[in-house]
């Protein structure tokens, strides 16, 4: 379909990416993290998912299981994980007006606005949460 | 006289196969961009040196090189950002070399034909009715992403078509979507087939480079998340209600 006809293979030269591509430049290493953070984020959630398993042994276990999350060691994967998981969250809300276009009638939501409601649905949702979870 | 080092990656497969660099030394002024000095060496110093350029004002998108390890139309960029530090030259990352800084696009032609980048109509009206009318507020919904100049630069940062050419890329998903958008085209389903493909935009990672470093402020990353969520939706629906409208 095209006119515009490559020069013979043996004539081009193609470069190779390098492996440490992510290291030279910081917007390739800020993304690294924001794909890492997910590890973080998905390990919480497995975590929680065996303390449901536990539960459903019976209230001995579950408490072993308590016992094990108080652990030092513990307790700092779980301020790594807190400090991704915030990383995690605030990268993707930073996205969402990118993404997100919303319009009201044939006018255009400005990004901004877009934003603060991301901020504040989180905002919202994480104190309802946090009010189930330890005022209850 | 103020002078200014430019190192400049050549490359010639007559005489070897592996790119080398070069440094030239040349007379600096303050409204120099990087492309006078590429021709200046051109036409003063060194009349081998090959590389693309055209209407000298950030238009054509034919003068993207790596500055310094960023992706830039080199037209619009001065020395004087670099000045008194020395400015390297190399063609554009990730695309195959045919000598020094000029790269071969046929790749990215070739995706850009694939994609459809013209109105589609399903039945096109008699030319007696007229025009296609479109009000401001529908031509706002695509007009960033129909600035594209086709530089290709957004391609030299997308570490996605870096490991993989077979990426369709950002420049022709951002066109794709700039079609899908106008009010006027009924293309959406052509498209579709290719930009919702393996190749498309669900390889994108989203890295977002491609946005920061478009010159003309297209956004490509946005027009392919916005695709990813349109063709999810359309997926869905299918599911939903497979009666179709
Ligand atoms: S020479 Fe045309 S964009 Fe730079």
């Amino acid at each position: 379909m095209n006119p515009q006809k490559s020069p013979p293979e043996d004539l081009l030269y193609r470069p190779h990416m390098s492996f440490w591509w992510w290291l030279q430049k910081r917007n390739y290493f800020l993304f690294m993290v924001r794909e890492l953070s997910a590890v973080f984020v998905g390990l919480f959630a497995l975590i929680s998912l065996v303390g449901v398993y536990r539960l459903s042994q019976g209230e001995d276990t579950y408490q072993l299981y308590l016992n094990a999350l108080q652990t030092p060691s513990a307790q700092v994967l779980f301020v790594v994980i807190l400090l991704f998981s915030l990383y995690h969250t605030l990268t993707w809300i930073h996205l969402t007006p990118m993404i997100m276009v919303v319009r009201i009638g044939s006018k255009t939501v400005p990004p901004i606005l877009v934003l603060i409601a991301s901020y504040l649905a989180w905002i919202v949702i994480s104190l309802i949460l946090f009010y189930l979870l330890l005022v209850n | 006289m103020s002078t200014i080092k430019i190192t400049v990656t050549r490359y010639n497969p007559e005489t070897s196969s592996e790119p080398f660099t070069q440094s030239y030394t040349i007379p600096y002024k303050e409204d120099m961009v990087v492309l006078d000095a590429l021709n200046y060496i051109k036409n003063h110093v060194d009349g081998t040196l090959t590389h693309r350029w055209s209407c000298r004002m950030g238009v054509c998108g034919s003068c993207g090189m790596m500055v310094n390890g960023d992706a830039k139309l080199t037209c619009a960029t001065f020395l004087r950002d670099y000045y008194p530090g020395e400015v390297q030259v190399d063609p554009l990352a990730h695309f195959p070399v045919i000598r020094d800084l000029v790269i071969d696009m046929s790749d990215f032609m070739d995706k850009l034909l694939e994609i459809k980048p013209w109105i589609i109509r399903s039945e096109e009206k008699p030319l007696e009715e007229g025009e296609y009318l479109q009000s401001p507020d529908e031509l706002n919904l695509y007009k960033q992403f129909s600035m594209c100049i086709n530089c290709m630069i957004c391609y030299s940062a997308c570490p996605v078509y870096g490991h993989d050419q077979s990426f369709l890329g950002p420049a022709a998903i951002a066109l794709a979507h700039r079609y899908n958008m106008d009010s006027r085209d009924e293309g959406q389903d052509q498209r579709a087939e290719i930009i919702g493909s393996h190749e498309g935009i669900w390889e994108c990672t989203f890295v977002g480079e491609c946005t920061r470093v478009c010159p003309e402020h297209v956004d490509p990353a946005a027009a392919i998340q916005r695709s990813k969520v349109q063709l999810t939706k359309e997926y869905f629906l299918s599911w939903m209600w497979p009666w179709g409208n």
